[in-house]
């Protein structure tokens, strides 16, 4: 219907400014609000680039990155975790459990982080089984490892937990990760999140793993056809989703200083929203983790305006949902049905 | 011509998507029989109408979003429920009108206005269901904060008194019946066949004639009329208003419904199914409620509620691949789910 | 099955005289973006007439019958049914318009009863009662399928054959005054294809004006009273009765004429090496005959049977992507005896399954032309997880030369390329990775004819260079003068095998109905 007659190829030629422009239009779009963002930020807010205020920020932002890792990988193979908030939850309370039980710090770590990594594997194979119903199983996991940690966590007398709250000793590393790095300039954390971002992104574009995973969510039945391996990619894909909520709990364990199963509950809506704010498609294929690190830098300044304006956290949270309307209004859409005949 | 054994069998098959809920019902019954029987006393009934039919109704609001499809999956219906709660309670206590018709008016148009908001947003707009409701959970669960930062106020006495009611024979019984007759009546109509259709297939259904941006709208309006019924029952149970006690029941609603068998793909639910899978999640509460798990108790019905939603997925896929011979045409990966 | 009564009872509202213009398109032209899809294109169809649209893929026939259904709307001049214009799909539906679509568009989770109704009902009542729908419809299918549809069946659960006869049924029930097949046919296999037919003449009869679009040229010459042919979004000519021949088509179309197969010639000029794929007691469903044959190096080999008689699942099954009931396959390459057990497993025995229907299973519609082409190569040509882009490109750039695709940028999305293209793209992709076995699955269905012939040259050559090659196609033309030889399918077996010289088109359809000779055929359509 739409041929293009261009005659023969011309396999090197680049798309010119345009083309690239409404190609990434999404990125644009994001990169430009962001700007937008911290230059109103800057102009009315006291202290705005602050060193005290742009640390708090990037730690804050290091958090929500590291969470939205997995969503972008589940937004772009075409599905969507929401188990992510259940398993910040129970990893936070659940390694304060296993240090009050006497294991070290680190191979407490290694344990949960391996716990996460094979629930995820599990949400990753019966979500591929059960076509397009991730959010739902997902839904189901994340609750029942939430419950089942909280049933375990609580065995035991005093050490258990209370109201979904667990005391307990945190090692000094863990709280100080969390905290800005006289040496470096940054909490660890923020190095952390940079390291794991630059490898996601090199993944998803320079890997056969990461076109893999754009290829399946555009089109699974097609990639089975050129034999990419998509229930080990689905599989792969939740698990690192899992592995990344877990260690934003560790880390969210050494910035509160005490475990709390609810921890976990603003990054349920939040991942989602910073997926979408800076692009990346949930119906799979489109975006990339670049786009979702926009997206965390969006929330994180609006945020700060928000809370400098004197806003409540309720009323941040209004307003960030007015924003994803427009946001998605501008280049999500999909197409009338006419133009898919 | 095939012999009743087949016709039969053909129409179980029809039924399978009701097989799990049905099953779970009655498991879960026989174990509250043997458990706790006090379920089966006009009293206890009176309880179980009123601790779930705020559930049952949001459940089944959910389903013609979910039949309309495709993802129709709707996240604002907790904070809804709560700010139509909050209007109930603190609005129309203010101005004085109290009676159940304000009432029962004023929860289902405030519930049918958000929806076709929504509806409309939807379907001119063309951003997905998820997004869009995601977006309206956010700022209206923000603003009940805001606007009602602790739980407070009475509920009109009248409401107040369908959570107290210890006989079945009182408006908790009759207030659920009327949503269930409305709900057969309106999923009778060859409006509601539309959309059926254009969750099907929405493609199909815009060649074939069927306007898709009202039938879309109106899938979120009859959505509307279940969610009003369901904050007035709401407001029945908790008594009061509270800004937040009501969000749970997004996650909740869309566990019933898919455990009651709904497709979120679209075109697939049903009404019974929804009512039957919003029912279970009220027996698995009630059931555990009966073992001595004290402060655990709560723990043990979020993961039961979990591990039942995973094991109702799992089950309804085998059942399909099961019951279902694919002829040919490229479906042939028959193994289950696929 | 001749001359069935398709409409038993009179139709409402049609009086139409045969002979007036039914349809009259006038100067109109349609762009998407930078593409014309039509360029001031103007014919008119009178009602009483089956009328041919005809042109290569990206001619603006589908766009047209898209602006006829009310779908689309035209930038300039315009389209009149009946002396009023489709404004919208309920509008079209209004005046008597139905459209079938290339698309077999239904809806999946629905029964059939409802998907052939869809449409048809008021806002809150029904045009016809639930049992007057239930005898219509049921009446009709019968007709139509040959045998009785369950009505409550959802319609995923029937094989292509039939859903293609329910979109058609759904518009006859319609009861149009103007009907439009696009490319309707495809999914038809031959014995439905001949009540397709019956079907156009009965609407001819009852004064109906029958538009079809359609790439297989017999159905033109068989049955079309004229024929419009559109050449880049404008009509170059309008043939009528026996001016439209093949040969008057393709000039039309192509401003030359073309040869009408590779020719018996090149056929006998390859050399047939070395077996290569052999199949021994394999059995597709429990209760098939055992399947037992080989294939060498240099052969083409067609695989043809009525819909459902087992030579997709066949060919699935050689590339490892079904499993056999029983028996085993096994492929010799470059010495090494591999046992097919596994899609991974045909991978690695240099075996490639191009698959037929590439908008569901060949391209990602979110990836641009050259990561459509690349995403099968990369793991291939990783080291460390890591992609040589490199690599890839210049393995593309010479499937891009190799196969002649036409494209404009290679960053461009996929959907910048016609059909013809975008299916060559999946042929060079499996082409790329150096396969001994290729098995195409109906590579030409929805191709124009220009590409058409590209890939018959293709195959060719490559059996030349000592591939082994299985060809399914639905279009018996396509196998004479290309084929080595042709397994012809029947009860999920290999009913007859046709040497070279025996490989016509009645003979292929005489073993695809189950007869060795052509006598028999005439009592199968009975």
């Amino acid at each position: 219907m739409t041929a293009i007659d261009a005659g023969r190829a011309h396999p090197n030629r680049r798309l010119s400014l345009g083309m690239a422009v409404m190609q990434y239009k999404s990125t644009v779009l994001a990169a430009v609000a962001l700007a937008a963002l911290i230059a109103y930020g800057a102009a009315t807010i006291d202290g705005f680039w602050s060193l005290v205020n742009l640390r708090s920020n990037l730690v804050f932002a290091s958090f929500l990155g590291m969470a939205t890792i997995g969503q972008t990988l589940c937004a772009l193979i075409g599905g969507l975790d929401i188990s992510i908030p259940f398993v910040v939850g129970a990893a936070n309370v659940g390694l304060v459990k296993l240090m009050n039980e006497g294991v070290p710090s680190v191979p407490g770590i290694l344990v949960v982080l391996a716990l996460a990594a094979a629930i995820g594997a599990l949400s990753g194979f019966v979500s591929h089984r059960l076509r397009g119903q991730s959010l739902v199983v997902t839904l189901g996991v994340g609750n029942a490892v939430l419950g089942i940690v909280q049933i375990l966590v609580s065995g035991s007398g005093n050490a258990g937990i209370s109201g979904g709250t667990i005391e307990g000793q945190i090692p000094d590393w863990i709280q100080n990760f969390a905290v800005a790095d006289k040496a470096i300039g940054v909490a660890p954390a923020v190095l952390l999140w940079a390291a794991l971002a630059a490898l996601i992104i090199f993944m998803l574009r320079q890997s056969w793993v990461g076109r893999s995973i754009y290829a399946l969510g555009g089109n699974q039945s097609a990639a089975e056809r050129v034999l990419l391996p998509n229930e080990r990619l689905w599989i792969l894909v939740f698990s690192l989703s899992a592995v990344m909520a877990a260690m934003t709990g560790v880390l969210l364990l050494g910035y509160t200083g005490s475990g709390y199963a609810g921890v976990g509950d603003p990054y349920l809506f939040t991942t989602i929203a910073a997926v979408l704010i800076g692009g990346t498609s949930l119906v799979g294929g489109r975006g990339g983790y670049g786009q979702s690190v926009l997206g965390v830098l969006i929330l994180t300044v609006l945020q700060t305006i928000l809370a400098g304006n004197d806003l409540s956290s309720a009323a941040q949270e209004a307003i960030l949902g007015a924003l994803i309307i427009p946001t998605i209004a501008l280049y999500a859409r999909s197409p009338h049905p006419r133009m898919q005949i | 011509m095939p012999s009743t054994e087949a016709v039969a069998l053909r129409g179980i098959n029809r039924q399978r998507s009701l097989a799990t809920p049905a099953i779970l019902f009655v498991v879960l019954l026989v174990i509250a029989a043997i458990r706790g029987p006090h379920l089966f006393t006009s009293d206890g009934l009176a309880g179980a109408l009123i601790g779930a039919s705020p559930l049952v109704l949001a459940t089944l609001a959910l389903t013609p979003i979910a039949i309309a499809g495709p993802a129709g999956v709707d996240l604002s219906i907790g904070p809804i429920m709560t700010l139509i709660n909050i209007t109930i309670v603190l609005g129309l206590t203010k101005i004085d009108l109290t009676g159940p018709v304000a009432v029962f008016a004023c929860a289902i148009g405030l519930g049918v206005l958000l929806q076709a908001a929504m509806g409309t947003l939807i379907a001119t707009l063309r951003i997905s269901t998820v997004v869009v409701t995601l977006a309206v959970y956010l700022v209206v669960d923000g603003s009940n904060t805001v606007i009602l930062p602790h739980s407070g106020g009475t509920a009109p006495a009248w409401l107040s008194n369908f959570g107290s009611a210890s006989t079945i024979f009182s408006p908790i019984l009759y207030v659920p019946l009327a949503a269930f007759v409305l709900w057969w009546l309106v999923s009778r109509t060859t409006f509601f066949r539309n959309i059926r259709l254009m969750g099907a297939n929405d493609r199909t259904a815009f060649v074939s004639g069927i306007s898709l941006i009202p039938t879309r709208i109106g899938a979120h309006v009859i959505a509307g009329v279940f969610v009003g019924i369901a904050s007035v029952m709401y407001t029945g149970l908790i008594g009061s208003a509270d800004p937040t006690a009501g969000a749970p029941y997004t996650l909740n609603a869309v566990t019933a419904l898919v455990i009651g068998g709904a497709s979120l793909g679209g075109g697939r639910a049903k009404g019974i199914g929804s009512v039957l899978g919003a029912i279970d999640i009220w027996l698995i509460s009630y059931v555990l409620s009966t073992f001595n798990f004290g402060l655990n108790a709560s723990y043990w019905t979020q993961f039961a509620t979990g591990a039942v939603l995973v094991a109702a997925l799992v089950a309804g896929a085998i059942l399909a691949s099961l019951s279902t011979t694919r002829p040919d045409d490229g479906k042939w990966l028959a193994r289950w789910g696929k | 099955m001749r001359n069935v009564d398709l409409m038993a009872a009179p139709v409402p509202g049609v009086s139409t005289t045969p002979g007036i213009d039914a349809v009259v398109v006038r100067k109109v032209s349609k762009s998407f973006g930078e593409a014309h899809a039509l360029r001031s294109c103007s014919f008119a169809a009178r009602s009483g007439e089956v009328h041919a649209i005809v042109g290569e893929n990206g001619s603006g026939k589908s766009t047209l019958a898209k602006l006829l259904a009310g779908v689309l709307h035209p930038d300039a001049g315009t389209i009149e049914v009946n002396g009023k214009r489709p404004t919208s799909p309920h509008a079209a539906r209004a005046m008597g318009i139905a459209v079938v679509f290339q698309e077999i568009l239904v809806a999946e989770g629905a029964t059939v009863l409802d998907n052939l109704f869809v449409g048809d009902d008021g806002l809150f009542r029904a045009r016809l009662s639930s049992r007057k729908k239930q005898v219509q419809a049921q009446e009709l299918l019968t007709r139509l399928v040959g045998t009785p549809v369950d009505l409550d069946v959802p319609v995923n659960e029937l094989p292509l054959n039939t859903r293609q006869w329910i979109v058609i049924a759904r518009a006859l029930l319609s009861h149009p005054r103007v009907i439009v097949f696009d490319e309707s046919t495809a999914a038809l296999d031959h014995s439905s294809a001949e009540r397709f037919f019956d079907v156009m003449r009965q609407l001819r009869a009852d004064g109906v004006c029958v538009l079809l679009v359609s790439h297989r040229i017999h159905e033109l010459t068989t049955i079309c009273d004229r024929a419009t042919v559109l050449s880049d979004g404008v009509d170059v000519g309008t043939l009528t009765g026996t001016e439209i021949t093949e040969v008057r088509l393709l000039e039309l179309m192509r401003g030359e004429s073309r040869p009408t197969a590779v020719g018996p010639s090149a056929r006998e000029a390859r050399a047939v090496g070395d077996k290569a794929l052999a199949v021994s007691g394999l059995k597709l469903t429990p209760y098939a005959a055992p399947i037992d044959l080989t294939v060498s190096a240099g052969e083409i080999v067609g695989l043809a049977g009525l819909e459902g008689h087992g030579q997709v699942e066949f060919m699935q099954t050689i590339t490892g992507f079904r499993e056999p009931v029983a028996g085993e396959v096994t492929v010799t390459s470059r010495g090494i005896r591999h046992v097919i057990d596994s899609a991974r497993a045909a991978e690695r025995a240099n075996m490639a399954y191009i698959p037929g229907d590439r908008k569901v299973e060949g391209i990602f519609p979110n990836l641009s032309v050259f990561e459509n082409f690349g995403v099968a190569l990369y793991r291939r040509t990783a080291r460390a997880g890591v992609i040589n882009r490199q690599r890839v490109k210049r393995m593309f750039s010479q499937q891009v030369q190799n196969l002649s695709i036409r494209m404009g940028h290679t960053d461009a999305p996929i959907n910048s390329l016609s059909g013809g293209n975008q299916q060559k793209l999946v042929v060079g992709r499996a082409l790329a990775a150096a396969p001994l076995v290729l098995a195409l699955n109906d590579p030409t269905r929805g191709v124009d004819i220009g590409a058409k012939y590209d890939i018959y040259a293709l195959l060719h050559s490559l059996a030349t260079a000592g591939k082994v090659v299985l060809f399914l196609s639905n279009e018996i033309e396509e196998f004479l003068g290309l084929c080595d030889r042709v397994f012809v399918f029947r009860s999920q077996t290999v009913f007859r095998t046709l040497a070279a010289s025996e490989i016509t088109s009645d003979a292929v359809l005489a073993a695809m109905f189950g007869y060795t000779n052509l006598q028999g055929l005439g009592d199968a359509q009975h």
